[in-house]
């Protein structure tokens, strides 16, 4: 492996994780991302999803699906870290709403803007923060089912839920989103 | 003709075979075709709109580079739990011992051994059902006893949650066919609050310790558990209160 020091872990024998960590890493940080919106908040979660999956890596079950498991470790981790994020931030109004209003202020202003380039980085923020409208529950089970294609039965498992509450959470996503983004529907 | 509702809509993803009456439906019904249109127009401007910041080939190597000096070292290979060297063991001694029943068989006319009664069969439940009982009720103790003038490091209690929670289900499910539903119901209630420990922050701060606290007490989940572990012991089907421990140690 180009470039990787050995490690006191990897000595002891940890090479089966390791080929898991190389394996998924990729997949957990572009699910971490999509869930904060942030690229140092998505890298903080695929360490701190590893090093839980570490920890509980001898009570995994060798017939289970590691992408799974590592998925939930990674969907919980991320809502931890955006709820932590929020209480820090501001005290008064709902989490969600004061993402969007935060985002929202940081658009520039209403002025039409001429150029089709202009127009797509404002498709890109409204898009952005009609996201953060969204719970981070619905947020995952949103990005799960509809960016990362998952079907419904595996969302269930990782979000530790059933069936029909996940198909109620991704209405409840879409929903807003539709709201959100009706002025731009026709636009684009 | 009744139209298929948002929440059918919502779920639908490009490429994958919806329901058989969803596809059927919107075979014949332009309506929902055209607002299924619209909606995957919706859910296309969002994908195709996410930025994504890129990850070269080596961004695995690169995050195990960062997370391998974090990790304790492991004394033995991090086994999957399946094929834990203690499990091993117990295969191989088992073995051993179906080969042994089978020669020992061959030779000797031994009496069957009766199969277990009914009332032996439940005893057994209800024994391993209170243990259970009494370690969840320790780890709910330790959180709804806990400082509240801090975060709080609630690690353990969240292994130990993990490891109760399969047990949880086995229980309940088995308790579902076999016993009074108030039982069961507890075991519902109790393993909603496992898998929230279980999968909740393992730093809680005073205000996650108090929403868990108002939740266990909101409930009388820890009440009911006594409860059920009195009457079981009432009964004369299990020990006293911290006969587990006392077992343990």
């Amino acid at each position: 492996m180009q470039g990787v020091d050995v490690s006191p872990a990897e000595e002891s024998g940890s090479d089966s994780f390791r080929t898991l960590v190389e394996e998924h890493s990729p997949m957990v940080f572009r699910l971490a991302y999509r869930m904060t919106d942030n690229e140092e908040d998505a890298e903080d979660v695929v360490q701190e999803s590893f090093l839980k999956a570490h920890r509980a890596f001898g009570r995994f079950d060798a017939r289970s699906s590691f992408g799974t498991w590592i998925y939930r470790i990674a969907v919980n981790c991320a809502i931890d870290l955006i709820r932590r994020r929020h209480r820090g931030h501001v005290a008064s109004l709902g989490s969600a709403e004061r993402d969007a209003m935060d985002v929202v202020e940081s658009l520039p202003s209403s002025d039409p803007l001429p150029d089709q380039v202009a127009f797509s980085g404002q498709v890109e923020r409204s898009v952005a923060s009609a996201l953060l409208l969204l719970s981070p529950l619905e947020r995952a089970a949103f990005v799960l089912r509809h960016i990362e294609g998952l079907p419904i039965d595996r969302i269930a498992t990782v979000l530790q839920s059933r069936p029909n509450a996940v198909k109620q959470t991704v209405f409840r996503a879409v929903r807003k989103l539709r709201h959100e983004l009706a002025p731009l529907m026709g636009a684009s | 003709m009744k139209h298929l509702s948002d929440e059918d809509l919502a779920i639908l993803v490009p490429g994958e075979e919806p329901d058989r009456a969803v596809a059927a439906h919107l075979e014949e019904c332009p309506a929902c075709r055209s607002r299924r249109t619209i909606l995957q127009q919706m859910i296309g401007l969002v994908s195709a709109n996410e930025r994504l910041p890129r990850r070269g080939e080596s961004y695995g190597r690169d995050v195990w580079a960062r997370l391998s000096p974090k990790l304790p070292e492991r004394r033995r290979a991090a086994w999957p739990a399946f094929f834990a060297p203690p499990r091993l063991a117990f295969a191989a001694v088992l073995a051993l011992v179906l080969v042994a029943t089978f020669l020992a068989g061959r030779f000797w006319q031994v009496p069957q051994p009766a199969p277990l009664s009914a009332g032996v069969r439940e005893r057994i439940l209800v024994v391993a059902l209170g243990e259970h009982l009494e370690r969840s009720q320790a780890v709910l103790v330790e959180i709804v006893n806990a400082p509240g003038n801090g975060d709080l490091d609630v690690t353990s209690e969240q292994v130990q949650a993990i490891d109760l929670l399969a047990d949880s289900r086995l229980y309940r499910q088995t308790s579902s066919q076999t016993s009074d539903p108030a039982v069961t119901s507890v075991l519902e209630e109790l393993e909603r609050l496992l898998l929230d420990i279980a999968h909740g922050p393992s730093h809680l701060t005073p205000e996650d310790l108090a929403s868990l606290r108002q939740r266990i007490e909101q409930k009388g989940v820890l009440f009911k558990v006594r409860v059920i572990g009195a009457n079981l012991r009432e009964r004369g089907e299990l020990p006293g209160p911290g006969a587990l421990e006392r077992k343990r140690t």
